[in-house]
């Protein structure tokens, strides 16, 4: 049991407080009220606790200050420096990095793009092989025999992207290689005679010393520096059927693709 | 604001949402001033720590699962703020050997009256009352002036007080028995000098 100064016990203090908030029962209320008649101190007190319990509930509220909401924002602000918030974070973190990020991939690819512009053409040229051998030539044979001469066939076929690159020309990713030798096999049209042959290694010795002609029956084999090669294939691969095209990486094997021409 | 309303802006302000959580610093800023002021006796006291007070929710609104109301758990927060700041003011004083009666709550203990109060002629009577019962308030020890600002003050139910202060009911109310006798004694002991 607790008292204070009062000298009145915690049970008393309980009775007093519900008797004040009306939380009593009819029965306890008529005996607290029989108490009160019969003490004048415990009257007194009563009277006194509801007067203070008077003015207590007739204080004003208080409001806070104008600036209050704008004050505490800015503390916020402050402190977490933009971590708190979601779209805090994105402007004064996340976005120069992100800005920064991208800024570099363009610079990086204007790079690539500026470094490589015969892979650019080279790419061109290939595709342009690529359609002709396809399509054939009059009479040649239909286009699935045409893409798969080595009868790389059904196996190839099913292969999907792998399948469609089999009789192709080299794609960009297996480019000329410093230690490979990229070999070219194309088969001139079935009209050509030997003579053919002939105009153009004349041809190609004509147009530049960079490639090396070596003429032998019925072929015309032709070694071309690996950086001139999409050169050469945009200006001597159209009008012939690409038979076979190897990629091998022989001992010693330079900056060289090797490119034969055949009479059929 | 129905339950459901701030049960969705409490689950905004967990993600982080600052509109969520400037929705609820305009929603309870002059509860929680109101609060921090009647236990400090101080505006500019009251208004830092009202800002603390809301920088405290931010940082705990996780750790606020909805088993009472949030304006209970604002609350309480509030009133641990507000008896922090008021041992630290008295340590303070202590420290700097600096004479109580000229912290906040010091003026408000020692000099309920006295010079600081506004001459009657110059002041309405209802500023000397508020005044006077502010000092008195000031006066009490700081377990006796919550109950009376959550009981008097801010109309929280007894169980409302007890989720806030964790106290059972019945010991709430011999607390504001006690607190209001003494508040009683201060008031007469302020009009009697």
């Amino acid at each position: 049991m607790t008292t204070d100064n009062t000298g009145i016990p915690d049970e008393v203090a309980i009775r007093i407080m519900d008797f004040l908030d009306g939380e009593m029962s009819d029965e306890e209320r008529s005996a607290f009220e029989a108490d009160l008649t019969r003490d004048p101190e415990l009257q007194r007190s009563l009277e006194a606790l509801q007067s203070t319990m008077g003015v207590v509930q007739s204080l004003q509220m208080k409001f806070a200050p104008d600036d209050f909401v704008r004050e505490v924002e800015s503390k916020v602000r402050t402190r977490s420096r933009g971590r708190f918030f979601g779209y805090q974070a994105l402007y004064t973190s996340r976005i120069p990095y992100e800005v920064f990020a991208v800024v570099a991939i363009a610079i990086m690819a204007g790079m690539w793009m500026m470094s490589s512009p015969d892979d650019a053409r080279f790419s061109a040229d290939l595709a342009m092989v690529s359609d002709q051998a396809d399509a054939g030539p009059a009479g040649a044979p239909d286009a699935g025999a045409s893409r798969n001469p080595d009868g790389a066939g059904a196996q190839a076929d099913g292969a999907g992207a792998q399948a469609a690159g089999a009789g192709l020309p080299t794609p960009p990713s297996v480019r000329p290689l410093k230690t490979e030798v990229i070999e070219y096999t194309f088969t001139l049209p079935a009209d050509a005679g030997a003579d053919d042959l002939d105009k153009l290694a004349v041809r190609l010795g004509a147009t530049s010393r960079r490639y090396v002609v070596e003429r032998s029956k019925g072929e015309l084999d032709v070694t071309v520096p690996a950086a001139s090669l999409d050169g050469f294939l945009r200006d001597f691969g159209q009008g012939y059927t690409l038979e076979r095209k190897t990629v091998t990486a022989p001992d010693g094997g330079g900056d060289v693709a090797k490119v034969r021409f055949r009479s059929p | 604001m129905t339950s459901r309303q701030e049960k969705r802006l409490i689950r905004r302000l967990k993600q982080r949402d600052e509109q969520a959580f400037l929705t609820i610093v305009t929603r309870y800023q002059h509860k929680v001033y109101n609060v921090v002021y009647r236990m400090l006796g101080d505006p500019h006291e009251a208004e830092d720590l009202a800002q603390e007070v809301f920088i405290t929710v931010l940082k705990n609104i996780d750790s606020f699962r909805g088993e009472s109301q949030f304006s209970t758990w604002l609350t309480r927060i509030a009133i641990n703020h507000s008896k922090n700041r008021l041992k630290f003011l008295k340590r303070r004083a202590a420290d700097r050997m600096q004479p109580i009666e000229d912290t906040p709550e010091g003026a408000m203990m020692f000099n309920p009256l006295g010079s600081a109060l506004p001459r009657p002629d110059n002041q309405a009577m209802g500023h000397q009352l508020e005044r006077a019962m502010q000092n008195a308030l000031g006066a009490l020890d700081p377990e006796h002036r919550e109950v009376v600002v959550l009981r008097d003050i801010e109309n929280l139910s007894y169980q409302e007080i007890g989720d806030i202060t964790g106290l059972t009911a019945g010991t709430v109310k011999s607390r504001l028995f006690r607190a209001r006798s003494a508040l009683k004694e201060e008031l007469s002991k302020q009009y009697d000098d």
